[in-house]
């Protein structure tokens, strides 16, 4: 601890950290541990509310619309829907780590270049996942373009295994 | 049991202030009080608003006691917008145990950047392992949806910010006070995340807020004009990833509940001001939609007929609004203050027989819980 500055006459400022430690979040058994193992197969998997139909993706453990327990799971589809996208400033290495990993050093983004960020909603779904849009450039983006799931070479059961969506088809704007 | 507002205070807004967070405190809730013209030893309970993240310490009410007058006193805090404390403070006096109630708000962002946490607002699991999603990233988005699904552009979000700023101008406590700031400016500011910008996003800042609320029966005995409650609204929305970003359903909701308390049939017709929390400019074009001020998708329509400046039909944010100075916690309380100060004609940016006013709160990740207060000139 120690006094940075003297600024003003009235108030000196005492330099304070709050190091609170690591938390350990709870997760719903069967939400996060399946949802990432299914990622080895390359499937996604959502959760399917009996109370209304709605499939949550990533998984939700309760609904709150219909104020129920989901118990129900689905596969879903590998293609969505960009919902919204934005354009990120250049990346720096060491700067963007995205499912643990910095993206930068793993080589799926260059140092240097813009990622789009997009928010995904996959066919049939009623949620959204914000996942970064590969193998596009931000003037061809649209919003309501079909996407589909890009996964790393090798699966590992891991949430770095879906490492974002591209487009889903060829389409050339004039 | 009506509810009355009959005193206020507001510090002023800045970046990096002298006086430090109790003292802050102090100096609103000693001229709210003044202003009501009673004494702390009529108050009898205070409710404070703030969050521990940004005090750096948990709890922090306590060590609040002194400067907000609590000492010895009924007093509980609202992790949340200053309004809040307003609303928990009106609960007590309706239920008749009290007589008069002070709700206090502040937040030094100086001692740490509220935009830094922002990230920590998000679930654990999923959103929080992407290091580029936050607060910002997150209101672009849904800036980008709105725009798309109701075909507006840029141009109408710096309009908003053109209005709230050139009104700020006026208003001696605001922080950013431009008087003859431009759309090209606006647009021309630093890029924080497409497609907003730097004079688009609300600027936190050191500042506090103080109300004095009183029971119907003392706030006639005891002060010549009160700003009467006449209606109250709140609405919390499902986690951003699992609604409808381009829509604020709960702000239609609160303000629904609150038109309907306080009678209102047609808003744009029976309301005179309002005053509401734009966090970022597309928000105040989706507030205008939520709170029934134009038809869906019309908000747009508002801000290019110039029908929301003060001297137009349906005047908004006349005192800048959060885009004038953001003071985290205290941001909604001052919208309430500003409502209150309009009905008073007391206000720097005055809307001619201004008799009911609309004041809105807002709280979460794209705007995910909405306050709305109506005030009028008579119980």
């Amino acid at each position: 601890m120690g006094l940075i500055k003297e600024k003003y006459e009235k108030t000196m400022q005492v330099e304070g950290e709050w190091n609170i430690g690591a938390y350990r979040y709870k997760a719903p058994e069967g939400y996060l541990d399946e949802f990432v193992k299914n990622f080895r197969d390359r499937k996604i998997i959502g959760t399917l509310c009996t109370g209304c139909g709605r499939v949550y993706v990533p998984p939700r453990e309760i609904c709150a619309r219909c104020f129920q327990k989901i118990t129900e799971k689905v596969e879903v589809s590998q293609y969505g829907e960009v919902l919204a996208f934005l354009v990120s400033p250049p990346l720096e290495k060491g700067k963007v780590v995205i499912a643990g990993i910095d993206a930068v050093q793993a080589g799926f983004l260059k140092e240097g270049e813009q990622i789009i960020l997009a928010m995904v909603r996959f066919e049939g779904t009623s949620s959204s996942m914000v996942l970064p849009l590969l193998n596009a450039k931000p003037e061809d983006v649209r919003l309501g373009m079909r996407v589909k799931a890009v996964w790393a070479e090798e699966c590992k059961g891991a949430l770095s295994d879906l490492v974002g969506v591209e487009p889903a088809f060829d389409v050339r704007f004039k | 049991m009506k509810v009355a507002v009959i005193g206020y205070a507001v510090s002023n807004l800045e970046w990096d202030a002298e006086k430090t967070r109790e003292e802050t405190v102090f100096e609103v809730a000693k001229s709210a009080l003044e202003n009501a013209g009673v004494s702390r030893e009529d108050v009898g309970t205070v409710i404070s608003a703030s969050t521990d993240f940004l005090d750096g310490r948990t709890i922090s009410n306590c060590m609040l006691i002194g400067g907000s007058g609590a000492y010895l006193k009924d007093e509980s805090k609202a992790e949340e917008d200053g309004m809040y404390a307003a609303l928990y403070a009106a609960q007590r006096l309706m239920a008749g145990v009290h007589d008069i109630a002070l709700a206090v708000s502040h937040t030094h962002s100086w001692i740490f950047n509220p935009h830094q946490v922002s990230q920590y607002m998000l679930e654990p699991w999923f959103d929080r392992q992407n290091d580029l999603i936050n607060g910002i990233t997150l209101a672009a988005l849904q800036a980008r949806m709105y725009m798309e699904k109701h075909g507006v552009d840029e141009l109408d979000l710096a309009e908003v910010c053109v209005k709230n700023l050139r009104n700020a101008a006026k208003v001696p406590y605001a922080l950013r006070k431009l008087h003859d700031i431009t759309v090209e400016e606006i647009l021309e500011s630093e890029m924080f995340s497409d497609p907003l910008t730097e004079l688009m996003i609300a600027p936190p800042c050191d500042g506090a807020a103080a109300v004095v609320l009183a029971s119907e029966n003392v706030a006639e005995e005891i002060c010549e004009n009160p700003v009467w409650i006449k209606g109250i609204g709140n609405s919390c929305d499902n986690y951003l990833r699992d609604r409808d970003l381009a829509k604020l359903n709960s702000l239609e909701i609160a303000a629904r509940k609150a038109y309907r308390m306080a009678g209102i049939e047609e808003p744009f017709r029976e309301i005179d001001v309002a005053e509401i929390t734009e966090r970022f400019a597309h928000q105040e074009l989706m507030a205008y939609e939520a709170l029934s001020f134009c038809r869906e998708g019309k908000g747009r329509v508002l801000i290019e007929e110039e029908m929301t400046e003060v001297y137009g039909d349906m005047p908004v944010n006349p005192s800048g609004g959060a885009l004038a100075g953001d003071p985290i916690c205290a941001t909604g309380m001052i919208r309430l203050i500003e409502a209150a100060k309009q009905i008073r004609g007391e206000a720097e940016n005055q809307v001619d027989g201004c008799r009911t006013a609309l004041a809105h709160a807002q709280w979460g990740l794209c705007a995910q819980k909405n306050l709305v207060f109506i005030l009028g000139d008579e119980p």
